[in-house]
């Protein structure tokens, strides 16, 4: 049986951090350090290797979320978190300048792992006054046969979270 | 895009100071200084190698190094040691935003690669202050 | 005024169309303009022509357009309107004529005070999706409230939550010309989910007027988030529907086990929502994926649902 691991990524800020820390049983591994480029303006930390977070089933088997490096140039890392995972959870943050194109970006580079698994899109703070409609990021997915679910969240909220889990093992279970 | 970047001053300080350490050792080929979340700030490689990709991967890299030693309730990360049959990759924290890597042959022993690189990185430190 | 379009006609065919539209305006009840593209109230397709007749016909009564067969054949196993070849003014006239009751059947202002049985509501539906009610009051004895289904906002009086409301036994519903002062302004609720929620809840039984049950649905846009949090089988139904190749529901229910009336319930609400469209075949193969890797059991996917639900510890 494959091992139980979720991979949450998306751009830096989008809440990957946030998120695991509001799923997780125990306390989040997290590997955040000071920013030192532009990105400090709006956060003081940022992770740079994985947050890793755990939340243990009935039968006592575990599921590991694992949160990436927003950036690019962390690329490497993503390869490394997603080897073996179950599916992977983009969020998308609308306070940033082309929402649009960042979730292009991501599906682009995690797609041999979404067309193998499966993918849920997280969309946080869409209450932004420049925040693009569900339909336009549904747009994003034309390419594709399977339409993923798309979903406006609070990341902060363990509920939503538990909601962006709960379609990405749906879409697993049933959309393959 | 903002970066952290050395003044002109820090940066012939770097080089200085680089020039020192590969005059002690000649197992050592790479000298990189980057930033904690990643950049490359200032370098001097002998051998062609991806100064921008090594610069990331070392914050990721270091940033494990210290969530592990938390984890298994040891105190204060020094170094991360990447030890190879034909090299070693060490790298460590200069103060709180940068990291020394220093990369070597198998010619180097450990022991004074560890402190050629404390060394280098008190240096900085102190100049940086 | 009502539009025209055609699918599949020969050049020489919809020159012909064209100048008996022309012609025939004196003839029928209402006006009839020649539309070029888009949505058209109604499309002569050419079933001869077409390589997939079946889908073209099935999308645009997904939209509630309505669908004229235009073949050489005389006979047809369906109710829908049809015009033998070649066209004629006489033949149009009357299948024209015939589309204007269609089109009107639903335009009775549409109240229902009895409310009793799940087959009373139904009808609600087809008014909604038509375009013909956008404003709805919908009321049960302490409770009323407002539902504006173009802004997808609500507003509220009463003990009721707006998904009690609408479902409440003893509800009367009235629709609403949107001009009309309705005395809730300025409590409006936005619910991004409102049509797929009324949709679901105010369906009898029955799919809405012009779908199939023997259709093949396809889910283009999953429920917004806050329809997912009233409805914990949205995410099941969604993840079957959007497939490659959509779903019947007949195979909804053989994957799911969900009972297919649910299954119809979320099928409206998606329609309502513009969220779902007929497809012509399946075109899934079994799993034309390489390297992809087994599944986890089913058990662990229930298991993992089980525990996100659980309050953390
Ligand atoms: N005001 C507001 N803050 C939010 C919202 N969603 C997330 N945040 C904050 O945005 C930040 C996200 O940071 P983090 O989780 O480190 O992002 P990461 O880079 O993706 O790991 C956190 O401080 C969250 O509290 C929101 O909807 N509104
Ligand atoms: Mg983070």
């Amino acid at each position: 049986m494959p091992e139980i691991k979720l991979i949450i990524t998306g751009p830096p800020g989008a809440g990957k951090t946030t998120a695991i820390e509001a799923i997780s049983e125990t306390p989040p591994v997290r590997t955040d350090t000071r920013t030192t480029d532009d990105l400090s303006s709006v956060k003081d930390e940022t992770t740079v290797a994985m947050d890793f977070g755990e939340i243990t089933l009935e039968s006592g088997e575990k599921v590991f979320l694992y949160g990436t490096p927003g950036q690019r140039r962390f690329e490497f890392m993503w390869k490394i978190l997603v080897e073996g995972g179950l599916g992977l959870i983009i969020l998308v943050d609308c306070s940033r300048p082309d929402p649009i194109d960042d979730l292009k970006m991501y599906l682009e580079n995690f797609s041999d792992f979404i067309e193998r698994t499966g993918v849920v899109v997280g969309i946080t703070r869409t209450s932004e006054p420049d925040a693009p409609e569900l339909t336009e990021f549904y747009e994003c997915l034309e390419s594709n046969d399977r339409v993923f679910p798309i979903l406006d969240v609070d990341i902060r909220e363990r509920e939503d979270v538990a909601l962006l889990i709960n379609a990405l093992v749906s879409t697993l279970e049933f959309s393959r | 895009m903002s970066q952290y970047k050395f003044s002109e001053r820090s940066e012939a300080f770097c080089q200085d100071m680089f020039q020192q350490m590969l005059d002690t050792s000649d197992a050592i080929y790479g000298i990189l200084i980057s930033t904690v979340d990643g950049h490359d700030v200032s370098k001097h490689f002998l051998k062609e190698m991806p100064a921008s990709k090594l610069s990331a991967m070392m914050s990721s890299i270091l940033a494990l190094g210290e969530t592990i030693a938390v984890e298994a309730q040891q105190q204060r990360c020094r170094y991360v040691i990447v030890e190879n049959s034909d090299g070693y990759i060490l790298t460590l924290k200069i103060k709180d935003k940068l990291i020394l890597s220093v990369i070597a042959t198998t010619n180097a022993n450990l022991g004074m690669l560890h402190s050629v690189s404390r060394n280098a990185a008190e240096k900085l430190a102190a100049h940086l202050r | 005024m009502k539009t025209l379009s055609c699918k599949g006609l020969t050049d020489k065919d919809q020159l012909v169309l064209r100048s008996l539209v022309d012609l025939m305006i004196s003839r029928t009840s209402d006006d009839w303009t020649y539309s070029e593209e888009g949505e058209s109230d109604v499309v002569i397709v050419d079933t001869d022509n077409l390589s997939d007749p079946r889908n073209v016909i099935d999308e645009i009564e997904a939209r509630n357009g309505v669908a004229i067969e235009y073949s050489n054949s005389n006979t047809s196993d369906t109710s829908r309107l049809r015009i033998q070849k070649p066209l004629r003014a006489a033949n149009l006239i009357s299948v024209f004529n015939s589309v204007e009751s269609r089109l009107t059947r639903g335009e009775i202002p549409y109240t229902n005070n009895t409310g009793n049985t799940a087959g009373d509501t139904a009808g609600i539906l087809d008014l909604i999706s038509a375009g013909k009610a956008t404003l709805l009051r919908v009321s049960s004895r302490d409770s009323s409230c407002v539902i504006d289904l173009s802004s997808c906002r609500y507003s509220i009086r009463g003990s009721l939550s707006l998904a009690e409301l609408l479902v409440s036994p003893e509800k009367a519903i009235t629709t609403l010309a949107p001009e009309e002062p309705q005395g809730h302004e300025d409590d409006w609720q936005p619910m991004p989910s409102l049509q797929w929620l009324v949709g679901m809840k105010l369906s009898g039984g029955e799919l809405i007027g012009n779908l199939h049950a023997g259709s093949r649905f396809k889910l283009h846009h999953w429920p917004p988030a806050d329809l997912a949090k009233l409805e914990p089988q949205a995410m099941t139904l969604s993840a079957i529907l959007s497939r490659k190749s959509g779903a019947t529901i007949d195979e909804v229910v053989a994957k799911s086990g969900i009972p297919d009336s649910d299954i119809i319930r979320f099928i409206n609400g998606a329609y309502l929502a513009k969220a779902i469209s007929i497809r012509a075949v399946s075109t899934d193969t079994e799993d034309d994926t390489p390297n992809r890797p087994e599944p986890p059991s089913k058990g662990l996917f229930d298991m993992i649902r089980n525990r996100l639900t659980r309050k953390p510890r």
